[in-house]
């Protein structure tokens, strides 16, 4: 007799799964392609990385404490950091403290191509293995956070910045946090 | 017009399923003749109206029709004429019309090349295939319909996503499909096979053709995208254990299961209940595969169309077909008589053992791949599951996999002797250890791994090969006795001896490329010359051109080895008029051992462009080795064995006209 419901398992997992993917098409807008931001409104991660520039200081988590930064993952392989970066220079000539993680990236090439488009950053720290990247939970560059003076995350934007997003969001997010 | 009559082919397809679908079941309980024929017909005829329609589909892009709403979304009168046909299913709606046409082909063939089944098996076979095919016309017409009209027709298209315009990418699919859909055969055999509550040999081997060619050509359109996949997007990989990809890698796992263990039941009268099931799932996991694609689920490059409304019509067929399926299977296979007995250490055992591997295998993809989407679900974190995963737990699973494959033939039927075919491979295994050390001695990093793996590609390799030479007592008797004796092997064993081959040297490009690749990024300016792979290379011009449809900047690189100019390779970026996307076309030159593999990337507006160079030894084995797996199975499926049986057909001498 008990061997007869084995032959039924097939049907049972059948009927579990099924159940589970009606449930996920019928309940809430979810969209598979949003991962979300866990950590906004949670203390930044810490890390501590190797300068970039051989007379550059060492990208820490702790030297952040008492300002407002925004730090910003990005690489010399990715095309939109590179659509991007106008808007770092624009924010970064504006007083906003821009702090770069250059991820998984050859600290040659990220210099040639800082020399060539320009430099925003206050401090650029090497993330050559991504350690950094995994830290903060990023899931490709460009990726950009906003933290607060006690070491909050208040912002995490996932994809490249836009205009609107630098200008109207951004900028007035760091002047508000920096009273 | 033709789109109407598309479109109303497709009303008459439906009406035409129905039938093929219902009068049959009954005909074959009533043991009426008649009402079984319908079957035949019907199913000869659905394949007529489906073709309809897919031609007037093809047709409405072939001369541009922007009047339909498909054709505006996916194509363009600039675009060259393959990809203006390719096109008509690289969409959710035409590729839906296009799974309907192969159904359809698949259910005519089994009308038309069937004549050796039992007039009850065929009848019900028909039907359940005729059931299938009311489901996905059903779909097409209530919610994916090719020949949507639009009220004003724009002057012109918005174009194919430029990464599908391409060769490879044009036959993936209809390929694919073939796998996919011909397993609906399997699938309708064994529900038959339930309903008459009768497994046995002869059943098994009416099941292994359609089996063979279903498996050949997912082989096939798995390859190609792989193919696709290395040579486009340009960075020298293959594999991405992508969600659709698995959701492709599933069913062909399973199916390679369905293969051998149908293998017992044909000779050895056993595993019934079990060969039934591995019929259903193979057929179930291809269903679940477009459900992921389509429904919106989860987010991958493949998925198209992510409209809640159709995912539960999916979901809903699925639930349908497999729940059917499998609910029969828990009704009729605990009636199912067992078979023949035989020892744990046999063919049949080895075979078992097969089975099992690659059923933890299917698991081990099915968990990876859906524990994220539930752990979503059930409001959990996000996570992705990726390569680390599949190398910790798929590709140590696959070893004793592989392991097996040269040892299980050398193996008897019902009792065999392990130590007796160990024995046989004694030189086998040593050449693989040597193998072995030396992979270990050239890698950087894994070197466990490695060595396991490149000792486990030449005892595939060598131990199928020696199997083959024993055979046909290759040296041991003169050459001529020999190729006499190679031209009489039957062909399954000819064939099973080129799909084992092959699936070595698979694994050998694999681990080539995983372990040996070069890989070379930099910035060049016209004239520069760099190292790369003990290759001098240097970037001699960059021109721009233009396509049909394209404006592109084409690389000229050239590879000297010393002083001898060894190829000139020129990769190309092109930016799509229309849509604005750029694409990559690498420049590969592919020797036997190797791919030398370049791509040209972005400049920088001042005479720098962004080069990447990959040495990827052991690179055209991945395909070359999928290709020859699939021959393999073409091979076996000639074997006069699968023939035998049918009533011998007097024909005329003289040759018939084609109709």
């Amino acid at each position: 007799m008990s061997n007869r419901w084995l032959f039924a398992l097939p049907l049972l997992m059948l009927v579990i799964m099924a159940g589970f993917f009606g449930y996920a098409l019928t309940h809430g807008a979810r969209d598979p392609a949003d991962i979300g931001a866990p950590l906004v409104g949670k203390v930044a991660p810490v890390i501590d990385l190797a300068p970039l520039r051989e007379d550059g200081k060492r990208l820490a988590t702790a030297d952040w404490r008492g300002h407002v930064v925004v730090v910003n993952f990005f690489a010399s392989w990715c095309a939109p950091c590179q659509v991007e970066h106008p808007l770092l220079l624009r924010l970064s000539r504006e007083g906003v403290r821009v702090q770069g993680v250059n991820y998984r990236n050859k600290p040659d090439e990220a210099k040639a191509w800082l020399a060539r488009l320009g430099d925003p950053y206050e401090r650029v720290g090497v993330d050559p293995d991504g350690k950094a990247g995994v830290e903060f939970g990023v899931s490709g560059v460009p990726e950009t956070l906003v933290i607060d003076k006690a070491g909050i995350v208040r912002l995490h934007l996932r994809r490249p910045l836009t205009p609107d997003d630098a200008f109207a969001r951004i900028a007035p997010l760091v002047k508000e946090l920096s009273k | 017009m033709i789109p109407e009559i598309g479109h109303y082919a497709l009303v008459l397809a439906l009406l035409l399923a129905v039938a093929q679908g219902t009068l049959p079941l009954f005909g074959a309980a009533r043991r009426d003749p008649g009402m079984m024929a319908v079957g035949r017909s019907a199913a000869l005829a659905q394949l007529l109206f489906v073709g309809l329609a897919f031609a007037a589909l093809v047709h409405c892009y072939v001369v541009s029709d922007f009047s339909i709403v498909n054709v505006v979304r996916n194509s363009h009168s600039a675009k060259p004429l393959l990809y203006k046909i390719s096109g008509a299913w690289g969409n959710h709606e035409g590729s839906m019309l296009l799974w309907t046409l192969i159904l359809a082909l698949f259910g005519a063939a089994v009308a038309g090349f069937g004549n050796n089944l039992p007039d009850t098996l065929r009848a019900r076979t028909l039907a359940i295939q005729g059931l299938i095919g009311v489901g996905f016309l059903a779909f097409i017409l209530f919610t994916s319909n090719p020949f949507a009209r639009l009220d004003v027709a724009p002057p012109n298209g918005e174009d194919l996503n430029p990464l599908l315009q391409d060769p490879g990418l044009a036959f993936h699919p209809p390929l694919l499909y073939l796998g996919y859909v011909g397993f609906s055969v399997t699938f309708s055999f064994a529900i038959a096979a339930l309903i008459e509550g009768r497994v046995d040999a002869a059943w098994a081997r009416w099941v292994r053709p359609w089996t063979l060619a279903a498996w050949c050509f997912l082989t096939l359109g798995i390859a190609l995208g792989s193919w696709w996949a290395y040579y486009e997007l340009g960075w020298g990989g293959f594999w991405f254990w992508d969600p659709v990809e698995n959701a492709s890698l599933m069913p062909w796992l399973l199916g390679t299961a369905l293969l051998h263990s149908a293998i017992v039941t044909e000779k050895r009268d056993a595993l019934k209940s079990w060969t039934v099931l591995l019929a259903l799932l193979a057929f179930s996991l291809s269903l679940l595969g477009t459900f992921l694609v389509r429904s919106g689920v989860l987010t991958s490059v493949h998925a198209f169309a992510q409209d809640p409304a159709r995912g539960m019509f999916i979901l809903a067929f699925l639930a349908l077909v497999t729940g059917g399926g499998l609910g029969l299977y828990a009704w009729r296979a605990p009636t199912l008589a067992p078979g023949g007995l035989f020892a744990p250490v046999s063919r049949e055992g080895g075979l078992i053992f097969n089975n099992l591997l690659l059923a933890t295998l299917t698991l081990t993809v099915f968990l990876g791949t859906l524990y994220p989407l539930a752990l979503d679900i059930l409001g959990g974190a996000k996570v992705s599951v990726g390569p680390p995963f599949y190398a910790a737990t798929f590709i140590p699973l696959s070893f004793p996999l592989l392991l097996a494959v040269a040892i299980g033939p050398l193996l008897a039927w019902k009792r065999g002797d392990l130590g007796q075919a160990l024995k046989q491979l004694r030189a086998v295994g040593a050449i693989a250890i040597v193998v072995g050390f030396v992979a270990a001695w050239s890698a950087d990093q894994h070197r466990a791994m490695v060595a396991v793996a490149a000792a486990i590609a030449a005892w595939m390799v060598l131990g199928s090969l020696r199997d083959l030479a024993v055979r046909i007592r290759l040296f041991s008797s003169p050459p001529a006795d020999s190729m006499r004796r190679l031209a009489g092997l039957p062909r399954a064993t000819l064939g099973m001896t080129i799909a084992h081959t092959s699936l070595g040297l698979m694994v050998a490009g694999i681990l080539g490329v995983s372990v040996w690749q070069v890989e070379t990024i930099v910035a060049m300016k016209i004239g520069d010359t760099i190292d790369h792979a003990g290759y001098r290379v240097t970037l001699d011009d960059v021109r721009a051109l233009r396509g049909p449809n394209f404006a592109a900047e084409r690389g000229k690189l050239s590879f000297r080895d010393g002083a001898t100019h060894v190829v000139t390779l020129e990769p190309e970026r092109r930016l799509y008029n229309v849509q604005r996307r750029q694409t990559t076309e690498a420049a590969i030159r592919t020797t036997v051992f190797a791919d030398l593999y370049a791509t040209l990337g972005d400049s920088d507006g001042k005479g720098t462009w962004t080069v990447r160079l990959y040495f990827n030894p052991l690179a055209p084995w991945i395909w070359l080795g999928a290709a020859f797996c699939a021959l393999g199975g073409f091979v076996s499926l000639t074997d006069r064995r699968l023939r035998v049986g049918a009533p011998a057909r007097v024909r005329r001498p003289l040759a018939q006209p084609a109709e």
